[in-house]
């Protein structure tokens, strides 16, 4: 437990690890060197929560090379139109359609003769903005009904319950097809559409987390005292929820992720010419192109692969460095 | 047993009617007629009427859905609007099969190789076959199927035969049995990863429990320990994935086909989407999730047969 690990950093009071020296003399010089060092070990600088987790995390290889995949990935995002060396859907000549890759263009020029590598770039925008922005709303919708659930149960309870049997009986991506195509294609829709059907499982996480926390004596004692409801839940309940939050942000933005570019791959996603990775993997697929053009798919799909690496690792990471339960 | 599977299937009719009723509002969003896509052009606004009153479109949505559920019952999903002179149970009695042999194709492999890679990575645990295993794992877990796909058809279809490698793999089709190797292991890897980081946690759990120390302890052979003891027990909860694995599977499906051409229903569920042809939409959406609901179901009974510490 990383709270009681800090706790137990004050000197004999973390008697049930063993070694502590009580009340007996220790003659033997080596042994009193070996207590020494634990005693530095207890009065190491002062940690918290975040400062240990990152410790963990940095000694992970995988979940560091997910986290180095994923700032890359939000830098080409950001400076896409200064680094980038075509417009995104700026036409290099027609002439050139289908290039292959050569030193000018490094990943070739796709059946319009665009040029790919730029079109990745912007394409990382899309992946970025629809990850993180439909997740907020999956946050804004799941925050509110997660904790009037969980807090308070009644009604809203049962509802919700229901309410995720059946979301959990179709499966999500079917179900944002429908509201996309429903809707209309387009940034706003696919975000739209994936947070308003994946908010359940958000508020099911926050709900089941404020039934276990509600019953903690901290909070009974806060009650005691006199507070409200909405006080416990701002107080107590939701910063103490945090961390299994951010451990199902690092798989539901990647899923995101997902959910648009299979979206745009099947063609109800992000239209042309905006440049989205799932609408590239989308146009390049016919069969008579991938024998003959396979370099128009490989780039495409090697970054959707790359990004869902790059999250699932930081995700394994962060999960056993935030998990109390995984310390050792 | 028989009461608790008889009140299972009695909860099987609210849950169906929500489904249909989350997917008819959500079709009602739709703007516009089904009759002014791109490819009706000629059909004149007092046509367009008289087919939307043919269809039944003008009636009041309570109406609509009335007798869409009415219908829906026998069995009886209407024309496509595409097709024209399809039943859309025809359809779905045609393509529904080859999906559901590409699903359990995939689950049958993803349970065998799943399994046996998490046995292998938890008796060997922090050993090599544990390191190995669990980064084939994650490399699976992470990577969409349509992803893969096009990863397996570059490798075999394009890159190894242009190294004289020619395996006699097809860019699409369904005909011969190769052609359904490809299409499998794209549908089979995320869940198989899953199930193959499940097992090997539950099988750790269970191998540092008492009961494992004493068979060790009374001088059992190692081998006998894991497959009498260990296993037995550790499989318990991983049965319990298999229903969010069929879910997976049924979605994986849509993507899967329409990378390796494969006829099913997931390739004519997204055809149909493109055209708004709103009834085969309604019924593959109902199909689906009728049959993933009695999956659920079957997959909770078979935990409670096997696991004698279940009561209902």
């Amino acid at each position: 437990m990383v709270r009681a690990s800090a706790e137990s950093s004050v000197p004999g009071s973390g008697s049930l690890t063993g070694a502590v020296p009580g009340i007996e003399q220790p003659a033997d010089p080596g042994v009193l060197a070996e207590l020494g060092q634990e005693a530095e070990q207890w009065n190491r600088p002062h940690s918290n929560l975040w400062i240990d987790a990152w410790r963990r995390l940095s000694r992970n290889k995988l979940a560091l090379f997910g986290l180095v995949i994923v700032i890359l990935f939000v830098f080409l995002a950001i400076f896409a139109p200064v680094l980038a060396p075509y417009g995104e859907s700026e036409v290099v000549d027609v002439r050139l359609a289908r290039m292959t890759p050569n030193w000018t263009f490094p990943m070739g020029l796709d059946r319009n003769a665009r040029d790919i590598f730029s079109r990745l770039m912007y394409g990382a925008r899309v992946s970025m903005v629809v990850g993180l922005s439909s997740y907020f709303v999956i946050l804004l919708i799941a925050i509110p009904i997660g904790s009037i659930a969980g807090y308070y149960g009644g009604k809203i309870d049962t509802v919700l319950m229901r309410l995720v049997d059946v979301v959990y009986t179709i499966p999500q991506v079917l179900l944002v097809m429908l509201f996309v195509n429903a809707r209309g294609p387009g940034l706003l829709n696919i975000i739209l559409g994936i947070g308003l059907i994946g908010w359940v499982t958000e508020a099911r996480l926050i709900r089941a987390q404020f039934l276990t926390l509600r019953e903690q004596e901290y909070v009974k004692a806060s009650r005691v005292a006199g507070a409200g409801g909405r006080y416990i839940i701002g107080r107590h309940l939701l910063p103490n929820s945090m961390t299994p939050i951010i451990v199902a942000a690092t798989f539901g933005i990647p899923t995101a992720i997902f959910i648009e570019s299979a979206l745009s791959f099947i063609g109800i996603g992000i239209r042309p010419p905006q440049a989205s990775w799932g609408q590239m993997i989308g146009e390049a697929a016919n069969p008579a192109m991938i024998m003959q053009y396979p370099h128009m798919l490989v780039f495409p799909v090697v970054a959707v692969g790359l990004i869902m690496l790059g999250f699932t690792f930081l995700g394994d990471g962060l999960r056993d460095a935030l998990d109390p339960k995984g310390n050792d | 047993m028989v009461r608790y599977v008889f009140l299972r299937l009695i909860y099987l009719v609210p849950t169906v009617f929500l489904i249909a009723l989350v997917t008819f509002i959500i079709m009602q969003l739709t703007p516009g007629s089904p009759f002014m896509l791109g490819n009706m052009e000629r059909v004149t606004p007092a046509m367009r009427e008289r087919l939307e009153d043919m269809y039944g479109l003008n009636d009041p949505k309570v109406v609509q859905f009335g007798r869409y559920i009415g219908n829906s019952l026998k069995g009886d999903f209407g024309e496509s609007y595409v097709y024209k002179g399809q039943e859309i149970r025809d359809i779905i009695g045609r393509t529904f099969p080859v999906s559901l042999q590409l699903g359990f194709q995939a689950l049958l492999l993803a349970v065998t190789i799943g399994v046996t890679l998490g046995v292998i990575a938890a008796v060997n645990q922090n050993g090599p076959g544990d390191y190995v295993s669990m980064t084939l794992a994650i490399l699976f877990y992470a990577m969409p199927n349509f992803v893969l796909g096009y990863l397996l058809l570059l490798t075999f279809v394009v890159w190894l035969p242009d190294h004289g490698l020619d395996l006699g793999f097809n860019v699409s089709g369904w005909d011969r049995p190769i052609d359904k190797v490809l299409p499998t292991i794209a549908l089979a890897a995320a869940p198989l990863a899953a199930l193959a980081r499940y097992t090997r946690g539950s099988m750790i759990e269970v191998i540092r429990s008492d009961y494992v120390r004493t068979a060790r302890a009374k001088g059992l052979a190692e081998r006998k320990v894991v497959t009498k003891h260990v296993l037995k027990n550790a499989l318990i909860p991983v049965i319990t994935l298999i229903g969010p694995i069929f879910a997976a599977i049924g979605t994986g499906t849509f993507f899967v086909e329409v990378v390796f051409n494969v006829p099913g229903m997931g390739r004519f569920y997204v055809d149909a989407m493109t055209n708004k042809d709103q009834p085969l939409i309604l019924a593959v959406v109902l199909v689906y999730g009728v049959f993933l609901a009695m999956m659920n179901i079957l997959v909770d009974v078979v935990n409670a047969l096997i696991d004698p510490r279940i009561r209902y």
